[in-house]
């Protein structure tokens, strides 16, 4: 049964991570590498919801903006931060965001519910500036398009990123399999270093991830701009932040938990826990691998 | 055995949850949208489309086009749109999707093409020309205007989602359904679809 469901766990997760694609702007980039696929019998109204809120969230923003500008009252500034939370936590619930990698990476190695919050949030954080340092330097340092900017800095930091996620997958990979020779209980627990080392390693995995700009930060900030409020922009920014980083962090604490429920499951340091936790940490290794090579291969 | 068993079910479905939608953070622009079904003499004429685009994204349009600030869009700048942030869609055939009889009927152009910007919102107007003659037998046409990559996100204006236009000849009828059948962004949505039948009036 054990090995039956790692199976079938490793399969799922093969077949997922198998359908990945790229989609840049439509408005400006000339690729076009999606086609309409018909007859697909899945669907997801969660997505469909999720966009359908964010543009009510966004419409109310904006609303909420120019309120606080005109009136200069605080009502609509603090329903503002709340609002832009909430958005925050459903963008990130949407696609993308390096949900799956950043599970993925946490699951492959022993990690603990800190890490994870910290991997969440220094991703949400890495994408968020790397969003706000975009439109910073482009208004005020190059004054170019933003939009011709945030496509080709966009691709530029795709390739970095899913080459290194790529990197990242195939060192994880290695580690495991070296581990799984090893055999002794206490290499296992040891093999990705001390305490500090692992906090290294966690922020350098979230830089490696989160150093995409933010389309969504991008857009607050220009909205903000065109309304002459830089600072309310860059406050806001921060507040999304904040809300990306709650979704991230508790995507990867799920995948986390389930991980050391399905091992909770299974007699300690039995045989069968030990097959399955390498099993599942190899997968997970295979899956960051995965992941980084398709979307490097649909972005190059 | 069974908890073991729910446990990693649970766990499987979660995971697909999260790689199933693993792309990238889309969309980013919400587009209103608005279709005008136009008639002329002989029959259907085509399609004029409204497009409203959301405030962040049309900040962002805005702050790159409207050169001199001053919120209005001239001319130049209108050109200048034109050729950064619209012309392009050519290659996605402008969203647009219609099929004839269920035959497929590709959008090679569009003409008419303007720009406004109202409450701070920029508003594209255009003409996609898609004739078919009418007959005593209805015909039917479907029309949905979605973008595949979902980049941006469009749906049907709520209050007046379908206008017709230049009908009186005719004996029309408009349905609008989502279609299940059709599915794109990894399968996540269906297009809403608009129905258009008509035929010459029996005189």
């Amino acid at each position: 049964m054990n090995r039956l469901s790692v199976i079938i766990l490793t399969l799922l997760l093969v077949f997922a991570c198998a359908s990945q694609a790229i989609a840049q702007n439509p408005f400006a980039s000339k690729d076009r590498q999606e086609t309409v696929s018909p007859s697909h019998v899945q669907s997801y109204p969660f997505l469909a919801k999720i966009s359908i809120w964010q543009q009510r969230l966004n419409q109310e923003m904006a609303d909420l903006t120019r309120q606080a500008r005109e009136t200069k009252s605080p009502k609509p500034l603090l329903l503002l931060i709340i609002i832009s939370f909430v958005y925050g936590v459903l963008h990130a619930a949407g696609p993308g965001h390096g949900k799956a990698v950043a599970m993925s990476y946490m699951v492959s190695r022993d990690s603990n519910l800190r890490e994870c919050v910290m991997l969440g949030n220094f991703i949400a954080l890495f994408h968020g500036v790397s969003g706000i340092i975009l439109v910073l330097i482009v208004h005020f340092i190059f004054q170019s398009t933003v939009m011709g900017s945030l496509e080709s800095l966009t691709r530029t930091t795709q390739i970095i990123s899913y080459g290194l996620i790529a990197l990242l997958g195939i060192i994880l990979l290695a580690k495991n399999f070296y581990s799984w020779n090893r055999r002794t209980e206490l290499e296992i627990l040891n093999h990705f270093g001390c305490a500090a080392e692992k906090q290294r390693r966690t922020l350098a995995a979230a830089l490696i991830v989160g150093i995409i700009p933010c389309p969504g930060v991008v857009l607050i900030m220009l909205f903000a701009m065109s309304l002459h409020m830089l600072w309310l922009g860059l406050f806001l920014a921060f507040v999304m932040i904040f809300g990306m980083a709650a979704t991230i962090s508790a995507v990867v604490i799920a995948g986390v938990t389930g991980k050391n429920m399905l091992l909770g499951t299974l007699e300690q340091k039995s045989k069968a826990a030990v097959v399955v936790e390498r099993t599942l940490n190899m997968a997970a290794a295979l899956i960051v691998t995965i992941l980084g090579l398709t979307l490097l291969a649909a972005t190059v | 055995m069974k908890y073991r068993l729910s446990v990693s079910l649970i766990f499987a479905t979660l995971l697909l949850l999260v790689f199933s939608q693993t792309s990238f953070s889309h969309p980013h622009a919400f587009i209103d949208n608005k279709l005008t079904m136009i008639f002329d003499n002989e029959g259907f004429a085509g399609i004029r489309a409204e497009w409203v685009f959301d405030e962040f994204f049309s900040s962002m349009i805005v702050g790159d086009y409207d050169r001199n600030q001053n919120n209005i869009l001239e001319d130049s700048e209108i050109t200048a749109i034109k050729k950064g942030a619209f012309d392009n869609l050519s290659n996605f055939d402008h969203f647009t999707v219609i099929r004839i009889g269920g035959k497929p009927f590709k959008v090679k152009y569009v003409r008419d093409f303007s720009v406004a910007l109202k409450e701070g919102k920029l508003i594209y107007v255009f003409f996609i020309p898609c004739h078919v003659k009418a007959i005593l037998a209805f015909k039917e046409i479907v029309i949905s205007q979605y973008d595949p990559t979902y980049y941006a996100d469009m749906s049907l204006d709520e209050s007046q989602p379908i206008i017709m236009e230049g009908d009186s000849g005719f004996e029309t009828s408009c349905i609008i359904a989502e279609n299940p059948r059709i599915s794109y962004y990894f399968g996540l949505v269906h297009p809403i679809e608009t129905i258009v039948r008509f035929r010459l009036k029996d005189e």
